[in-house]
């Protein structure tokens, strides 16, 4: 399946490991107005859009807070962490996903095949991408924070120390 | 060879077999830090991830000369994991308190893990970013404490 290695987390496969990968999982198409994921429910497995449009609601107030279209992913942290699905996810037209569940994954991690490793390689390009910039962003307003009256206290419960 | 039943129980560790542990013990090498010594420097490359077997780290983020980020490592915790899974300077610098031992894993002998075991580093890898990830998390909520207070909505 082509589309699987456009993806940013897939890219660099080779057309086996691919072939391999679309084989463990399944496609489904969706309505618009369907939900992929809701929030709070289990995470399984994870989610490649192929074709469509799907929207990220606030768990808060039920705005859409993020568009996710053909080449992304979603819900691909649950395959490392327990944690509940974080935000509602509805096709906002008709959409084609690819979903590699759960126990897809563990079966292939538990076998030693080296397609668990890419994935997870592909999930932590991702990842690391992510972490170093919100420390970025954290940094960058840390100086600004420490300028409001309640700045330095609230700098200090986050662990930064201001002289 | 490491002895990894010193910090048997620790998290770094809790997902992997027996086996598990004998093998990574057997990639890893052992390095001990004087009191004072830096192990990785803030926006340099480090070429190994790390796991704390003994002693005491200090971990400082730098933003200009008066504010400091800290932070400490707990024995049988890693550190380093980022640069050597994207290959970018460390975010922070972190120095021996004491006198330190680590076990040390290379770029090369990860990958080594990764493509050629039977498992091992994959399963090693999902540890890795299972923490990344519950440090991302705290991350985001200290951004989001400083949004909220520079909006003044706290």
């Amino acid at each position: 399946m082509e589309e699987l290695t456009k993806t940013r987390i897939f890219q660099g496969l080779s057309a086996m490991d691919s072939a391999t990968l679309a084989d463990a999982g399944v496609e489904r198409s969706l309505m618009a107005g369907t939900a992929l994921v809701h929030a709070g429910e289990p995470a399984d497995g994870f989610y490649v859009v192929l074709a469509g449009r799907f929207h990220v609601l606030s768990a808060e107030h039920g705005a859409a807070i993020g568009e996710i279209g053909p080449g992304e992913t979603v819900g691909e942290m649950g395959l490392v962490t327990a944690t509940p699905r974080s935000a509602d996810v509805v096709a906002v037209e008709s959409s084609t996903i690819w979903h590699l569940p759960g126990r897809g994954f563990e079966a292939l991690l538990a076998s030693g095949d080296p397609l668990a490793s890419a994935i997870l390689l592909g999930i932590s390009k991702d990842l690391c991408r992510r972490f170093r910039e919100s420390i970025l962003d954290g940094a960058a307003m840390v100086p600004k924070i420490a300028r409001y009256p309640d700045g330095v206290e609230l700098l200090e419960s986050l662990g930064w120390s201001v002289k | 060879m490491i002895d990894l039943a010193r910090i048997d129980g620790a998290d770094a560790l809790v997902v992997l077999s027996a086996e598990d542990r004998v093998r990574l013990a057997a990639a890893m090498t052992p390095l001990t830090f004087a009191s004072g010594q830096a192990l990785v420097t803030q926006g340099q490359r480090s070429g190994a991830a790390y796991l704390l077997l003994g002693g005491s780290l200090d971990v400082s983020r730098a933003v200009g000369d008066q504010i400091h980020l800290r932070g400490r490592i707990e024995r049988g915790e890693w550190f380093g994991v980022l640069s050597v899974l994207d290959g970018h300077p460390a975010t922070a610098s972190i120095h021996a308190l004491t006198e330190v031992e680590v076990a040390a894993l290379g770029r090369a002998d990860f990958d080594r893990l990764l493509w050629e075991g039977d498992g091992l580093g994959a399963r090693l890898l999902r540890a890795w970013l299972r923490s990344l990830g519950t440090q991302l998390g705290r991350v985001n909520r200290g951004n989001e404490a400083m949004l909220k207070l520079a909006a003044g909505l706290r």
